[in-house]
């Protein structure tokens, strides 16, 4: 009997052990593989490169409409706004000592506009821009990753994203951004658009084309001041809509779908969104933290 | 096996753990006395059951920890190249690999339980029934904690691969006997005809379903390719 109980409990010792390793083993034995470094990216090799328009420095103080039009071919592209009234422009690019350096140029003309250009074959480009302009145009990549964060300071009119081949798009807003129309679009990849707004500066859309990949949306906003609404469709692929948080038609390729209280809220954020082959996914970010913003 | 014997047909006394672990002891040094045992005591079918989901999705779980650390690995390694895309979406694949397991072996225990019973009941007119088989089959897969020792042992340093494949093996063997011993004692019939209704005749089935896939898969590829395969 002794050793048939013993034999119990080895097995029972075993189950434990492989309860408690498939528990901790992510944890405690992680697996290391070695991180892909982009030329862009080596750490110690990299060249930094900067770019400035500043008010009354060497650009016109009456300057109020900035048409930006930044493109990097292998990289990423980080967009932020600054509280700053005097800058215009500040670009920030990181390359590799063989790539090739930034090339960066604009044109008033003559009024309160401003063309601004900025080229960079492979390396990640930071572009601040500052609060008392209106920024339009277009950011280009083939290859990398676009971030943009939306916050109080951030004025735009009408700006183009786009990545022509593979790579992925981040867009935060959060409350107190302004902007009139953003379109995004990429060939392969995904892409998030997360927003976390008490209010927004002023209505706007938002519009997304992805050929192959996925769209994900998280919304958290205080639905009396900012009504959403979001319309996609997928032709080959599948849409999953959290209707807890939005209320409308929901099949699995398309939806058309807007928060409680779109129709009396101030201001409006409509987001399409166009997926070829892939999913969406639509549903509330964590909950609502009033007041929140970056 | 005489002793062993007397001990398993002796009336057991003490907790429902105790007993449990008497028994899970017993089906592995005297399989022969103890499923005598279990066909005469009308023991529940919820045990055998709850040995099965344990065994089954433990060794998923821990098979899914592989499949998280080799997950975080490889986006962590891809991060340069791929910046802040999220990968949380990734975070599905454990649950789904622990259900499919567990879900996927309750149909092949249901399976081969059923081909055994008809083997066993209609071929060799054995007596005895299928949801009694069933149960036994539920004990016989109690060597199967040695293949989770073997994958944790894999998991913890991949060099002891042999060893692990030495338990698989181990395992496997003892899972066949026990699984023989089950039909056997369930059907009363030779330990040969149980071993052909256990064994061979659920592998028979198995090849006869691989020679039909492949024969479909020749004739769809014969299709495609005009004929000429």
């Amino acid at each position: 009997m002794i050793a048939r109980a013993t034999l119990g409990g080895i097995f029972v010792a075993i189950l434990l052990v492989g309860i408690f390793y498939a528990a901790l083993s992510p944890i405690l034995q992680p697996i290391a593989l070695p991180r892909i470094q982009m030329p862009w990216s080596a750490v110690g090799t990299g060249v930094i490169e900067q770019y400035s328009l500043v008010k009354g420095t060497n650009v016109s103080s009456a300057v109020r409409f900035v048409n930006l039009n930044a493109t990097v071919k292998f990289g990423g592209i980080l967009v932020l706004f600054s509280n700053d009234p005097n800058l215009v422009l500040k670009a920030v690019f990181e390359h590799g000592s063989s790539a090739s350096e930034l090339s960066a140029n604009s044109a008033a003309d003559g009024s309160d506009s401003l063309q601004a250009n900025t080229y960079g074959a492979t390396g990640s480009l930071n572009l601040t821009l500052g609060s008392s302009c209106q920024y339009g145009g277009s950011l280009n990549l083939r290859f990398g990753a676009v971030t943009m964060q939306l916050d109080q300071y951030s004025n735009i009119g009408k700006l183009a994203i786009k990545i022509n081949y593979v790579g992925g798009v981040l867009l935060n807003v959060t409350s107190g951004a302004s902007f009139e129309h953003l379109d995004l679009s990429m060939d392969v990849g995904g892409l998030q658009l997360n927003v976390n707004a008490e209010n927004i500066g002023r209505s706007g859309t938002i519009t997304t084309n992805v050929n192959m990949g996925g769209v994900i949306v998280n919304a958290a906003v205080n639905t009396a001041h900012v009504g959403m609404s979001v319309e996609a469709d997928v032709d080959t692929g599948g849409l999953t809509v959290d209707q807890t948080y939005f209320e409308g038609t929901v099949s699995n390729t398309h939806c058309s779908v807007k928060t409680h209280d779109y129709a009396s809220a101030n201001t409006k954020l409509d987001v399409r969104a166009n997926i070829g082959a892939g999913g969406g996914i639509i549903q509330p970010s964590t909950s609502y933290v009033p007041g929140f913003s970056t | 096996m005489g002793k062993p014997e007397n001990e398993a047909t002796a009336k057991e006394s003490g907790s429902y753990f105790t007993l449990f672990l008497n028994r899970i002891g017993a089906v592995f040094l005297a399989p022969d006395a103890t499923f005598s045992q279990i066909v005469s005591s009308k023991i529940g079918f919820w045990e055998p059951l709850a040995l099965i989901l344990l065994l089954i999705g433990i060794e998923g779980a821990v098979l899914a920890s592989f499949a998280v650390r080799v997950i975080s690995a490889v986006t962590n390694a891809i991060g340069p190249v791929t910046g802040i895309t999220p990968f949380g979406f990734l975070a599905f694949v454990p649950s789904v690999l622990i259900t499919m397991m567990i879900i996927g072996f309750l149909l092949v225990w249901i399976i081969v339980a059923g081909i055994a019973h008809l083997i066993a009941r209609y071929v060799f007119r054995g007596r005895g029934s299928y949801v009694q088989l069933l149960k036994l089959y539920g004990y016989a897969l109690v060597p199967y904690s040695l293949v989770i020792l073997g994958t944790v042992i894999i998991g913890i340093n991949w060099a002891t691969w042999p060893f692990a494949i030495f338990l698989n093996v181990i395992a496997t063997f003892w899972i066949v006997l026990l699984m023989s011993v089950a039909v056997k004692h369930n059907y009363d019939i030779d330990v040969g005809k149980a071993f052909i209704s256990s064994f061979i005749g659920p592998m028979l089935a198995w090849l006869i379903v691989i020679g039909i896939f492949w024969l479909w898969l020749l004739v769809a590829i014969g299709s495609f390719a005009g004929g000429f395969v």
